[in-house]
């Protein structure tokens, strides 16, 4: 592969670093929590760069990673605090319009399992086979899960629904 | 598409991986080893723990594998029942020897041989019980028993906590790697601020030149210390040197402070740089004012000896033989914000079921059973979990026995401190 695990880990940060955390708090609601799990995200990469063959990108072999360590937050026993939308909403986000909020929460409102192909779809772009993959689930379970998905958020995302 | 994406964006614009998370993540890399897990909880306790990374330390050959397990089962030994069951390829032979298993936890002994002769006593592996689990999390790890270095034989144990012991398990070993070497040494420092001679990187970074002040430890492998001194600039630095066919992209070191020792007070802005043949490490806290409170060089972290990594996976289906249970319903009583639903008690572990109130966060813990003659059960950490990811309320806590007990003995168990009564069934 030849770049070192260190300066990869530089580089990763560096070029991917946002994205990452900002699907961390998409997935787990806490800004405080997203951060730790970005940083383990980051950690976990460049302990296993030898390993990574570039099978697929690095955005989704990463995002893969950070859904895993989201994954197990939430399911932590000490994870013991009840997601409180309020405090992502919160977070100072000079561009954001009006809307934005509301789409942030209509998001963060869904169940989880909603939620995850919603971020990983749309969010993070990876298909439906790659979601499927990732989540070991059928390609067809992660279609119903997304059209499931788009008729919770209907409401809120009306542009969305005329755009087609 | 885009547009939602966009929306995203913007409303989580002050999100950023900032300057100070970077570093914190940098920090990371030089207190743990790459391949290794974080190890933030005791895998036992662990809500979630993928898969464990062994290193095998143990080295002991005589008894027949059934005594060994049997000893390394200790009091649960009663509960062991044979297991059958190979898979084979690349030389390797994965067989089952025993388990023992309740509802909800499983203990898989197995052992790994190579017809090459390619395993030997720091070789790593992952294993793992796959399986439903009974809740949304499992525990799961795996340990050495013994390794036998006469016959090149490794007898193991795959466990798992929360697993659904009802349905399907498959035992799955991979990532064999006879060259995994785990580096944890001393070498001495010099006492004199001594100055060593130096060289420029393409980068622009100062190293020192190799073999200035080589030093051996006779319990470190493929690894020594090539130079260690400050440069012309006062600045501190270690060069480690492998050997031939080592790498150790994952090595790190720390002096220790004499005043502070284990609070890595003089790896603060350690900078890496590889070198040939080696890294040079670089520690700015450590002065020639400093250097006298340094007590020693701690090499740490992990090195990839010149053995290859076997490459594969290993599968073999698990039958496992659940010891007998007894459920008490709990009739939803009440604990706290906890309305019980039931105890599930077995020889080996003590299962309660419960909901918690909307809103209300955590998960039972401080169990403690009592027997009917008034003697405490004693109980282990085990798992705590919700039942279904998409339910946070619905949730069950596992306790292990740190001594099998007769079920019907169990008369009341704590919860946060408050006792409730069984009744004989």
């Amino acid at each position: 592969m030849g770049e070192t695990a260190d300066r990869a880990l530089e580089r990763l940060m560096d070029t991917y670093g946002d994205g990452i955390l900002r699907l961390c708090a998409l997935l787990l609601g806490d800004p405080a929590l997203a951060e730790d799990a970005a940083q383990e995200t980051m950690l976990r990469a460049w302990r296993g760069w030898d390993a990574f063959r570039g099978d697929c990108t690095e955005r989704t072999w990463l995002t893969a990673i950070a859904r895993n360590v989201c994954r197990s937050l939430l399911r932590s026993p000490w994870h013991t605090r009840r997601t409180d939308w309020t405090e992502l909403e919160a977070l100072p986000a000079p561009r954001a319009e009006p809307e934005d909020g509301a789409v942030l929460r209509a998001v963060l409102d869904l169940p989880v399992k909603y939620r995850e192909v919603v971020v990983l779809h749309y969010y993070q772009e990876l298909s439906a086979g790659e979601i499927g993959r990732l989540l070991r689930l059928s390609k067809h379970t992660v279609t119903t899960r997304l059209r499931r998905a788009r008729e919770r958020l209907k409401p809120v995302l009306k542009e969305w629904y005329e755009d087609g | 598409m885009d547009d939602l994406r966009c929306r995203l964006d913007r409303a989580l614009d002050g999100l950023r991986f900032d300057f100070n998370m970077k570093n914190a993540v940098k920090e990371k890399t030089l207190s743990n080893g790459r391949g290794r897990r974080s190890g933030r909880l005791p895998a036992r306790a662990a809500a979630l723990a993928i898969c464990a990374v062994l290193v095998i330390t143990a080295a002991a050959a005589g008894p027949g594998i059934w005594e060994m397990l049997t000893g390394d089962l200790g009091p649960f030994a009663p509960y062991a029942r044979p297991a059958g069951g190979t898979a084979a390829g690349q030389g390797i032979r994965v067989e089952l020897a025993g388990s023992v298993s309740d509802r909800y936890t499983a203990r898989v002994y197995f052992t790994v041989t190579d017809q090459l002769g390619r395993l030997n006593a720091h070789t790593a592996l992952s294993a793992r019980l796959e399986g439903e689990t009974a809740g949304a999390a499992g525990s799961f790890g795996v340990r050495c028993v013994s390794y036998d270095a006469e016959t090149g034989q490794l007898l193991m144990e795959a466990y798992a906590d929360g697993l659904d012991a009802e349905q399907p398990v498959t035992l799955t070993v991979s990532n064999l790697n006879p060259g995994h070497y785990d580096v944890g040494s001393r070498f001495s420092v010099p006492a004199e601020a001594e100055t060593l001679e130096t060289a420029v990187t393409e980068d622009g970074s100062t190293v020192l030149l190799p073999g200035q002040n080589p030093q051996r430890s006779p319990e470190c492998t493929g690894i020594s210390v090539s130079s260690m001194g400050f440069d012309g600039a006062g600045v501190f630095h270690v060069r480690l040197a492998f050997d031939e066919g080592f790498a150790g992209g994952q090595l790190s070191a720390t002096p220790e402070s004499r005043s502070q020792p284990r609070t890595a007070l003089y790896q603060e802005d350690c900078v890496r740089t590889p070198v040939e043949g080696g890294i040079d490490l670089c520690f700015p806290r450590v002065t020639a004012e400093t250097l006298a409170d340094v007590d020693y060089l701690y090499v740490y972290g992990l090195c990839q000896g010149p053995e290859s990594p076997i490459e594969g996976r290993w599968s073999v289906p698990v039958t496992l033989e659940q010891a007998g249970q007894r459920i008490v319903d709990l009739g939803g009583k009440r604990v706290g914000s906890f309305t019980l639903d039931r105890l599930e008690i077995s020889p080996l572990t003590l299962a309660v079921f419960y909901e918690r109130d909307s809103g209300e966060p955590g998960f039972l813990y401080q169990i403690q059973a009592t027997k009917r003659d008034g003697s405490a059960a004693a109980l282990e950490g085990g798992l705590c979990s919700v039942l279904d990811g998409d339910n946070m309320r619905a949730s069950y806590s596992l306790s292990h026995f740190t001594e099998p007990v007769e079920t019907v003995e169990i008369a009341s168990i704590s919860l946060m401190g408050e006792v409730v009564w069984i009744n004989p069934d």
